[in-house]
């Protein structure tokens, strides 16, 4: 099958309407008003993280943003900018870009976000063991490694959502035999 | 080999951050920092006021120091005058002085590795190698306009020259600086660049 590209007036709307929803997306995260929603989301987080990590025989305690270690008292904080909120804007403003059904895309956005809170809670459970081991190789997964896989993360996450919609068009489209 | 083109370039982009990283961070963080810190003060220089007294220099411990020239209309401004004693108003203030920390310029060159990662993640053809050079020149310049607006930043913070609605938008843009732009800016590069890899995610988009 020949494949068509996209043209440049459909890449001119998809890109002004990401960049709409993108800074949409920013603003809302920013307002003081959705913080507490925010704060709430990243608290659920690290329990869910120690819960988890304690149904595998580990030992990790939430208090509030902190997760800590009742052995050695090691704490590590889910931070603004930590809690994936930010790819997740990303994806969001990607998605509601694209031209599907809107039924398609909240069918995106539930799977997208929730495949990017599950890495993202792998994430958090391996910072927290790799700061207990070394602080400065905490440091450089923790800024640098995590945060780019995370960017990839959430392009091939929508990739594979357009590559979906797509081909539930084609076949929707496709001649009866 | 994985069939699936989303698969293979996670794959493969997962592999190259992680081998790009390591050499971004075991040989190419110094001399690339050093370019920046050239450029930067070059792009300070061009920036409003005195470009004369604008300057980037690293100290021992690789923090930097930024010479930032004022523009008249901030030195004349009430946030800088009353920095100084009322009887030695009104003070030319030509430059401000800035130490900003070696992790902020490096957080800010890792657009290069990501960019490099996820560049050579998509299909490989004749023209990857220019647009290689291509993004690698736009995360370049990326890299810079980001510090200078860190820097800014820093001086808005340390004279509340701004307030109210114009400082809420100051501290948004820094956010966006710090928290998305060296992450979403080269993986947004790659994208733009490489036509092949756009076409394959959206592909049949009418």
């Amino acid at each position: 099958m020949a494949k068509s590209g996209p043209t440049p007036a459909h890449m001119v709307r998809f890109l002004v309407l990401f960049c709409v929803c993108f800074l949409t997306g920013f603003i809302l995260i920013f307002v003081p008003w959705t913080r507490p929603l925010v704060d709430g989301y990243s608290r659920s987080i690290v329990s869910l993280a120690a819960a988890l990590i304690r149904l595998c025989g580990g030992k990790a305690i939430a208090l509030s943003d902190l997760m800590r270690n009742p052995g050695t008292n090691f704490e590590i904080r889910m931070a603004n900018g930590c809690n994936g909120i930010n790819v997740t804007v990303l994806l969001w403003a990607a998605v509601i870009a694209f031209p599907a059904s809107w039924f398609q895309k909240i069918k995106g956005l539930a799977a997208g976000t929730l495949a990017i809170h599950s890495v993202n809670l792998v994430r958090f459970i391996s910072l927290y063991y790799l700061g207990q081991y070394s602080q400065s190789w905490f440091e450089f997964a923790h800024m640098y490694l995590w945060e780019s896989l995370m960017m990839l993360d959430t392009l091939v996450v929508f990739w594979t959502w357009a590559y979906f919609v797509r081909k539930s068009e084609s076949m929707a489209h496709a001649p009866a035999h | 080999m994985p069939a699936s083109p989303q698969l293979r370039f996670l794959l493969r982009g997962s592999a190259l951050v992680v081998v790009m990283l390591a050499a971004w961070w075991l040989l190419l963080l110094d001399p690339l920092l050093d370019g920046l810190r050239v450029s930067t003060g070059m792009a300070l220089q061009l920036m409003p006021g005195d470009g004369a007294t604008a300057d980037a220099v690293s100290d021992s411990t690789g923090n930097w120091i930024l010479q930032v020239p004022l523009p008249g209309f901030v030195q004349r401004s009430e946030a800088v005058q009353k920095l100084f004693k009322p009887d030695a108003r009104p003070v030319r203030l030509p430059s401000l002085k800035l130490a900003v920390a070696r992790d902020v310029p490096t957080l800010f060159s890792l657009v290069f590795p990501l960019f490099w990662a996820a560049a050579l993640a998509g299909p490989f053809g004749p023209r990857t190698w220019k647009y290689l050079l291509a993004g690698t020149a736009i995360v370049y310049l990326i890299s810079v306009g980001a510090i200078i607006f860190y820097a800014v930043y820093m001086i808005d913070r340390n004279l509340s020259y701004t307030s109210g609605a114009a400082n809420t938008v100051i501290n948004f843009l820094e956010y966006l600086n710090m928290y998305v732009v060296p992450y979403a800016a080269p993986v947004l590069t790659a994208l733009a660049l490489n036509a092949e890899l756009r076409a394959q995610i959206f592909t049949e988009l009418v």
